[in-house]
């Protein structure tokens, strides 16, 4: 692979896409490795096998101009390509697709030369044209991407002079598109013939130009995908650029922790993912699995929609971040194995604001009692608070991965006289239902790599989409909308640390906290890895026997 | 998971003509060793469900943050959960939660499933063939889906648990009993009382009801049995009971997530339904052989 | 036997029918406005008025039922909300894994459940006829989703003899269908049990006996014959509760049969698939209800199916 040489803006920008604590754990964790099967690694990697991976969530749909589901871009990001990748050890955004790439001067001319040879799974070459295409398409009203604003917003018009240059002219400078563009899934790629020959089929058929080919999809069972033969053009991160060495890739769905871990046992996975730290330590010692582990790049926290008549009240919002004890939580859920989120970012993600440890609301069940008592909030026979015959009474969506931490907060949230209902739901079911704005509370996490991810859930614009909480504060579009063109490291960093000290003290969210995924690999699968962000490096795996 | 229970000691039951005078009827229960022991067990789970709140060691619905997954030990009899709840506190609580679905369900199938299925026997003709219909209808639907569909529609809670239950156990419950009361009603003294122009009303009350009263108690003693079990199959799924409620179907629900790292959280409140389950399920089958003489020699 | 063949198909029809009221009575029962659930409490009254026309909610109930059922006898269950694909076609992909265990539970009943009745029947009062009978209200006592945890904790977890949560070839097939079959069974078992003693005590087979002919002889060649009728019935009408059952046992298991997505259907308040799952089950009920009776027939050509009364 030719690389030209970095050009200085790039190294700026390099700069600003560094993400340092999420890396350290994906580096070289103390404890545990990152890649699997180290004891057998002398071995011959051999052609041939199924490598089964079980996952809790089950994608919405594969075509990636559709999803925000974590699910699914883990799926895709193996079905797909993008123009760069990340490089942990040197904290460098380097090739993939795009063979070199220069920016103008004024950061508004991005021109890319693609690979040659890149070819679809469906035999369409890969073509400047196509890359212009799919990204205008995830622009385009009526595609109704939930990401595609996000990722490709700050472009204003696409060239593609011949089938290798691809210009992005934008409309204002942005330091978050070339993190995009190295986000593992999201901004591939997509046959163009394949989505008019599937229509709305294309969700279930997708096509694109990674190392794996989609196979098949039983709903609620698994999803087969089988060695892409063509691929040649895999990234310099692997020392295998060719196609994978397994046949068959199976993804499984298995919500329940427990079944998991059973499937693991008897062999009819080979990767268990996000195990429970608790099911982790069983396997530290062990000689036949491989604990994998990765600071989660993005954190867990409660939103509270504040168009709901109880919860349009910032006091109320305070309290509730009062009466969470996020301690307890992170020590009986995670066994400790993650940290407490003091604000909306996550501390491994650059701009994160160590202030936020000073500013943030800690657990004070008396100044939280003391918040509802001064807002009309007052305590009725059966414990719970009402006011004007209102009792304080909320719904909190929850799904399977949540359940503890949802009763807790429900205990925690009773100490101060509110009533909570715990509404259980799928996964994609309560992004959906919070998209529309019918809830009252709700558990989430992300998984982002640029900390403009904040606009995704507070800029007004994405109101019916993920701005759950419906948060419309000009104050905060208007820094959001700056940190995401801001070029200047420390510029945006303090434009960064003001958002987090602004959405703080709104209260719209009560960060919980960031936690570590551990993934268990049979060791009968070699040389497995954690790509950054999420998904696996599967390129140099293969199946013992 | 029983819904045939049902139907199957219909094909037990129907035989039996004779009734026996109520006033024999706890004599002879309590000379059933079956009946006698089932009896008392039943009792004392009872009671533990009535005194359950006073001797529970610890509140059921508070944390102990200290204390998470707990095994049983001094302190927590029978480990704590998976957010440090007395497991054991739970279980008492759990009773009585317990009980109460199951009673509030089985009621509901009983008054509704008595009404129809003596209205059915007792008018015949046209009302009963259409009742019987919609009744076929409702057969051809397993009882937990039908639960199922009713709890999706209404939304998962304790209540609507009951109703659900109440409302997919009455088919084959009303189907019992018209058979039952068809044989009443084409006995002699329910001719005579038509004869001196007692009401349609009155003679279902106060003369068939009455006489079907054995066959009501054998049934519902049975039905019981299978609200706790269906009851708790909702709790298990998620759809029955909410958290923070303790009953044993949701806290086994809970539980079955940690089952290799707390064996106790699945297995107790399991135990418990089970042996429930069991002492009610043995209790209607003495009290089967009371009534039927002729099922109990086989 | 044709003239009984279409009152028995008419009277299948009927109750499935009935059904299909049921279903699609399920989607007006929702509290509050569907269409509203659906997009959310800030869409606009035009785009309410909008998908309520296009969902054809706009019109007299008795238009939408029509519809509803047009759409069924073509083979239109709706399409599903969470994935946008045919529910029937959901469906029939989910079904032949339910059939699997459904079908194999009822074999293993079949088996266990008549060896065990005809032990307890020949050692009548005896301990082990006792043994037999507590161990068969113990069978339809143990919830059978706790029992189906068990199972996995000891043979899967612990003893590593079956996998779990694999594909839905045979090892997989082994927990789950057992877990189901050890209700049915204990059914069998006790039906089984009573017939035998019925037939045990008939004066042929005391003939039998009396001409010293061989008591495994008479169990088997006299007795167990004529114990087959009740037990396929039984046996029809388990296939029902199997269904029911298997909601549950899937649901342990992970099973992807259609148990799992009706359940899956209800959390994604995916409530075309829900009408749609509901629906299938009754027909399937009704389906292999009118088989069975038909079956008779053939079992015991004493028995005129024909002289039967009709009812689903």
């Amino acid at each position: 692979m030719k690389n030209r040489l970095v050009t200085s803006p790039l190294l700026i920008i390099v700069c600003l896409l560094v993400l340092l604590g999420g890396c350290s754990s994906v580096s070289a964790p103390a404890n545990s490795a990152t890649e699997a099967g180290k004891p057998e690694s002398t071995a011959e990697p051999k052609k041939g096998g199924t490598i089964t991976i079980g996952y809790m969530d089950e994608p919405d749909t594969l075509d990636m101009y559709k999803s925000a589901n974590l699910a699914a871009a883990m799926v895709g990001s193996e079905i797909g390509a993008r123009l760069f990748y990340y490089d942990p050890k040197t904290q460098d955004v380097k090739p993939y697709l795009a063979e070199s790439y220069t920016i103008s001067e004024d950061w508004k001319t991005w021109t890319f030369q693609l690979q040659s040879g890149v070819v679809f799974h469906d035999g369409t070459p890969l073509t400047a044209a196509i890359y212009k295409q799919t990204i205008e398409r995830a622009l385009d009203p009526e595609t109704a991407s939930p990401l595609g604003e996000y990722l490709f917003g700050a472009i204003q018009s696409i060239d593609a002079p011949d089938d290798k240059t691809l210009i992005f002219h934008l409309k204002k400078p942005s330091a978050q598109l070339l993190t995009n563009l190295w986000e593992p899934a999201v901004t591939q790629p997509v046959s163009l013939a394949a989505i008019e020959k599937m229509g709305a089929d294309y969700g279930r058929n997708p096509v694109g130009v990674g190392p794996w080919k989609f196979d098949s999809w039983k709903t609620g069972e698994s999803i087969t995908l089988v060695r892409n033969e063509g691929y040649q053009w895999g990234n310099a991160s692997v020392k295998n650029q060719g196609p994978p060495l397994a046949d068959k890739l199976v993804y499984k769905f298995i919500k329940d922790s427990q079944t998991m871990i059973a499937a693991l046992e008897s062999g009819s996975i080979d990767i268990a993912a996000n195990v429970s730290a608790k099911e982790m330590k069983k396997y530290k010692e062990s000689n036949e699995v491989t604990v994998l582990e990765r600071m989660k790049w993005g954190s867990s926290f409660l939103e509270m929609n504040t168009e709901n008549e109880i919860l349009q009240d910032i006091q109320v919002r305070r309290a509730v971040n009062m009466a969470i004890n996020k301690d307890a939580i992170v020590k009986g859920v995670l066994l400790g194995e993650g940290e407490i989120a003091h604000s909306p970012l996550p501390s491994s993600l650059f701009g994160y604001d160590p202030a936020s440890a000073e500013y943030d609301y800690k657990y004070n069940v008396e100044e939280a009692r003391k918040l509802l008592d001064a807002a009309g909030w007052t305590v009725n026979a059966q414990g719970i608070r009402e006011k004007d015959g209102k009792p304080l009474a909320v719904e909190l969506l929850s799904w399977d991965a949540w359940t503890r931490t949802s009763q807790l907060i429900q205990g925690l949230l009773k100490e101060i006289g509110m009533d909570v209902k715990i509404i259980n739901l799928d996964a994609a079911t309560v992004v959906d239902v919070a998209g529309k704005g019918s809830f009252d509370m709700a558990l989430m996490n992300y998984t982002d790599n640029d900390p403009n991810a904040l606009s995704l859930f507070l800029h007004s614009s994405q109101i019916g989409s993920l701005n759950h909480s419906r948060v419309h504060n000009k104050e905060l579009d208007a820094l959001l909308e700056k940190g995401s063109a801001t070029l200047d490291k420390d510029e945006r960093k303090k434009i960064y640390a003001e958002i987090q000290r602004l959405v703080v003290d709104q209260a719209y969210w009560v960060p919980l906290y960031v936690e570590k995924e551990f993934f268990l690999v049979n060791n009968r699968v070699q040389g497995v890895t954690l790509e950054p962000m999420y998904g696996f490096g599967l390129q140099d795996s293969w199946v013992k026997d | 998971m029983r819904v045939l229970g049902k139907a199957v000691h219909t094909n037990a039951v129907k035989e039996r003509t004779t009734a026996l005078p109520r006033f024999e009827l706890l004599g002879k229960v309590m000379q059933s060793k079956k009946a006698k022991y089932s009896f008392v067990l039943l009792f004392i789970i009872i009671l533990l469900g009535i005194i359950g709140p006073w001797i529970a060691p610890h509140d059921p619905l508070e944390s102990n943050y200290e204390a998470f997954l707990q095994e049983p030990s001094a302190e927590y009899w029978l480990g704590t959960d998976s957010i440090g709840r007395d497991l054991l506190s739970r279980m008492l609580y759990g009773a009585r939660v317990t009980l109460t679905v199951a009673v509030m369900s089985v009621a509901i199938t009983v008054v509704l499933g008595t009404v129809i299925g003596v209205t059915s026997a007792y008018l015949g003709g046209f009302i009963d063939n259409l009742l019987m219909r919609i009744m076929d209808m409702l057969l051809a639907l397993p009882g937990i889906v039908l639960a199922l569909a009713i709890v999706a529609v209404l939304g998962p809670s304790l209540t609507n648990a009951m109703i659900a239950i109440g409302i997919s156990s009455i088919p084959s419950f009303a189907l019992l009993i018209r058979g039952a009361a068809l044989t009443i009603k084409s006995s002699g003294y329910v001719e005579a009382s038509r004869s001196i122009g007692s009401s349609n009303r009155w003679i279902m009350v106060f003369q068939v009801i009455p006489n079907i009263a054995h066959v009501l108690i054998v049934y519902t003693t049975l039905f019981v049995g299978a609200a706790i079990l269906d009851s708790s199959a909702l709790g298990f799924i998620g759809l029955g009971a909410q958290p923070p409620t303790p009953e044993w179907g949701t806290m086994l629900n809970e539980g079955k997530g940690f089952i290799t790292e707390a064996w106790w959280l699945a297995t107790f409140p399991g135990l418990a339904i089970t042996l429930i389950v069991f002492v009610v399920n043995l209790l209607g089958d003495a009290l089967r052989d009371i009534f039927d003489p002729r099922a109990a020699s086989k | 036997m044709a003239q009984y063949l279409w009152n028995r198909l008419a009277a299948g029809l009927l109750v499935v029918f009935g059904i299909s009221v049921f279903t699609f009575a399920l989607v007006h029962m929702i509290p509050g406005d569907p269409v509203r659930m659906m997009l959310g409490q800030k869409a606009t009254q035009e785009q309410v008025e909008q998908v309520r026309e296009q969902m054809g909610l706009n019109k007299p109930l008795v238009e939408q039922y029509a519809t509803y059922v047009t759409g069924i006898v073509q083979g239109d269950f709706g399409t599903s909300l969470k994935t946008g694909q045919p529910v029937l076609k959901e469906i029939t992909n989910r079904f032949p894994a339910t059939v699997k265990i459904a079908v194999s539970a009822i074999l293993i009943a079949i088996v266990v459940g008549i060896a065990l009745g005809m032990v307890a029947a020949k050692y009548k009062d005896t301990i082990v006829d006792r043994a037999v009978l507590t161990l068969a209200t113990l069978g339809v006592s143990i919830p059978g989703y706790w029992l189906g945890l068990l199972l996995m904790l000891l043979f899967a977890v612990k003893w590593k003899w079956f996998p779990i949560a694999g594909g839905t070839g045979f090892k997989d097939l082994v927990l789950p269908a057992v877990t189901l079959g050890v209700y049915a069974s204990t059914i069998i078992c006790r039906l089984t049990r009573s017939g035998m003693l019925e037939v045990l005590s008939q004066d042929y087979i005391r003939s039998a006996r009396a001409k010293g002919i061989d008591e495994t002889i008479i169990l088997f060649r006299h007795a167990f014959r004529n114990v087959m009728i009740p037990v396929v019935t039984v046996v029809g009408l388990q296939m029902a509760s199997l269904l029911g059952g298997a909601v549950l046992i899937e649901q342990v298991f992970s099973w992807p049969g259609i148990g799992t997505l009706a359940i899956d259907a209800i959390f994604s308040r995916d409530f075309p698939m829900i009408q749609g799952t509901t629906l299938f089950m009754g027909i399937v009920y009704v389906s292999v209800n009118i088989v069975i009776d038909l079956l008779y027939g053939f079992i015991d050509p004493r028995i005129d199916v024909s002289q039967q009364k009709a009812g689903a």
